[in-house]
């Protein structure tokens, strides 16, 4: 039983958290969704130990549910029909650093290369890796310079190149185009290659976008991928990656794993984001995703338009959801919980945000330049 | 790659055993051969679902290993494995991980992966099991 101070603390931290969610415009987080009627699995210690594909003596699980998710994403991705494997993870970093994984156990002394504009997280999992790296410049759209990639993958011809593949950059949702690299490691006969997609924001929705990135396993990929907790909306953080089954396969054969065929990244494994994802997968389908980014996108325009008629330069790349701002005060910042980096600041029009959060916040910053 | 090796301490009724599992998972045995050595088991096995019998063999507790990593056989004694990576050591091979399988009767059967494995097996051919 909690004490009279600590309900107290709860309650106010209860009060501070809904305050908060409704200035939340600089992080791609939705927060539109339901899911009240999967409070009661709270009351179990469920969890997913070990593979999602195998039975497991521990059977307060959900690894059924899981396998319908990765299902899911397996089919949206274009994964090969007899090829594929994938678990619900922590979130967007664990997916990367699998894949990364996945990699390194194919190609040892490969490089990784990945641009600039690439999610701080993926320097911490190459570091964890022991896989040599090189970062790539950018071009101004926040896209990898593939003039700049070319000539890094041509110092390097003898070794296996590890492409870490942006699909939605974080502050400009820029997308490298890996049917370009590929052409890039074509033109240089780089044959022993990996091709990994951190599709964190964008991965639930590329397939919608007009024009459509090329990023999925038809187009290339090896890996992809994606967070549960951005676009599709759950409240607790977690992810999707989906891999080539054969890779996934030869890991299981190595020697780190003599003893145990657990291929997973952690033991243990939060059995509740697969309920999540799986609700949220079986309410809005295919064609729910799709309108809801048809709706997250009309008011991604309506920001563009509303704040250059303020005199405040905004701009998306084609299709994006996020709009790049100059850099706003402190004030606006910690009010309106905006990502800031070197002059930039930027604002995400994700489910749940509306037009009017964004007429509260251009009244906000145009206050300050008055 | 449908082969594998599992490593186990011999007893009676272990092949059946082992029918006994793949069979419930719907795998079938295409090969099994079996040799006891000092009281150990090492029975090399091909089926039609090679990863999914590894998965359920596994679980079911027992060591299984492929091609994919270099199996020693040793004397149970101290220094065996010292002398094993100073060879690989002296030969200008990093050790990438070894893992014990299996000690039993004064033997001691290892899984060893280095940075350059054909080498590596070459090296240890005396040793190499399978």
């Amino acid at each position: 039983m909690l004490s009279a101070v600590d309900k107290a603390r709860l309650d106010a931290l209860y009060q501070n958290l809904s305050e908060n969610s409704q200035h939340f415009l600089g992080y791609p987080c939705a927060n539109d969704l339901d899911y009240e009627n999967l409070f009661r699995f709270l009351q179990f210690p469920i969890n997913n130990v070990g593979d999602p594909f195998q039975d497991s003596t521990y059977r307060l699980a959900t690894r059924e549910i899981e396998q319908e998710v990765v299902h899911f994403f397996a089919d949206l991705f274009r994964a090969p029909q007899d090829d594929y494997w994938g678990y619900v993870t922590n979130g967007g970093t664990e997916g990367n650093l699998y894949g990364l994984y996945l990699a390194r156990e194919l190609y040892p002394n490969g490089v990784v290369y990945f641009s600039e504009e690439t999610h701080y997280s993926v320097a911490k999992n190459v570091h964890f890796l022991g896989l040599r790296h090189i970062m790539i410049r950018t071009l101004e759209n926040g896209e990898i310079d593939y003039e700049d990639l070319k000539e890094s993958i041509k110092l390097h011809r003898d070794v296996p190149a590890i492409i870490f593949a942006n699909i939605g950059t974080t502050m400009k949702e820029a997308k490298d185009d890996i049917r370009q690299i590929q052409k890039i490691l074509d033109d240089l006969v780089i044959q022993q290659r990996y091709i990994h997609c951190d599709g964190a924001l964008c991965g639930p929705f590329a397939q919608f976008l007009d024009p459509r990135p090329a990023f999925d396993f038809v187009d290339g990929a090896d890996s992809v991928a994606i967070s549960g907790h951005k676009f599709i909306g759950s409240p607790l953080p977690c992810g999707v990656v989906i891999a080539k089954k054969r890779y996934v396969d030869r890991i299981g054969r190595s020697i780190g794993y003599i003893g145990s065929m657990d291929t997973t990244i952690t033991g243990s494994r939060n059995a509740f984001t697969p309920l999540l994802l799986w609700q949220a997968i079986k309410q809005l389908g295919k064609d729910g995703l799709k309108a809801r980014l048809q709706s997250c996108q009309a008011v991604a325009a309506y920001t563009v338009d509303a704040m250059n008629a303020k005199g405040i330069h905004a701009w998306r790349n084609p299709g994006a959801l996020t709009i790049v701002i100059p850099k706003v005060s402190e004030f606006v910042k910690n009010k309106w919980q905006l990502a800031t980096q070197d002059d930039h600041s930027h604002v995400i029009t994700m489910p749940g945000v509306t037009t009017a959060h964004i007429d509260a916040l251009i009244a906000d910053m145009t206050k300050e330049l008055a | 790659m449908k082969q594998f090796t599992l490593i186990t301490a011999d007893r009676k009724g272990l092949a059946a055993e082992i029918a006994d599992v793949l069979g419930k998972a719907g795998i079938n045995i295409l090969e099994l051969n079996a040799q006891s050595v000092s009281g150990s088991a090492l029975v090399e096995i091909c089926v039609d679902k090679a990863d999914d019998a590894m998965h359920i063999l596994s679980a079911y507790g027992f060591q299984i290993v492929t091609d994919d990593v270099i199996t020693l056989k040793l004397q149970d004694q101290p220094g065996a494995l010292a002398q094993v990576t100073r060879q690989l050591s002296d030969a200008g091979l990093s050790i990438r991980g070894i893992s014990t399988l299996q000690r039993h009767g004064g033997v001691c059967y290892v899984a060893l992966s280095t940075d350059d494995d054909v080498k590596a097996r070459q090296l240890m051919k005396p040793l190499v099991v399978g």
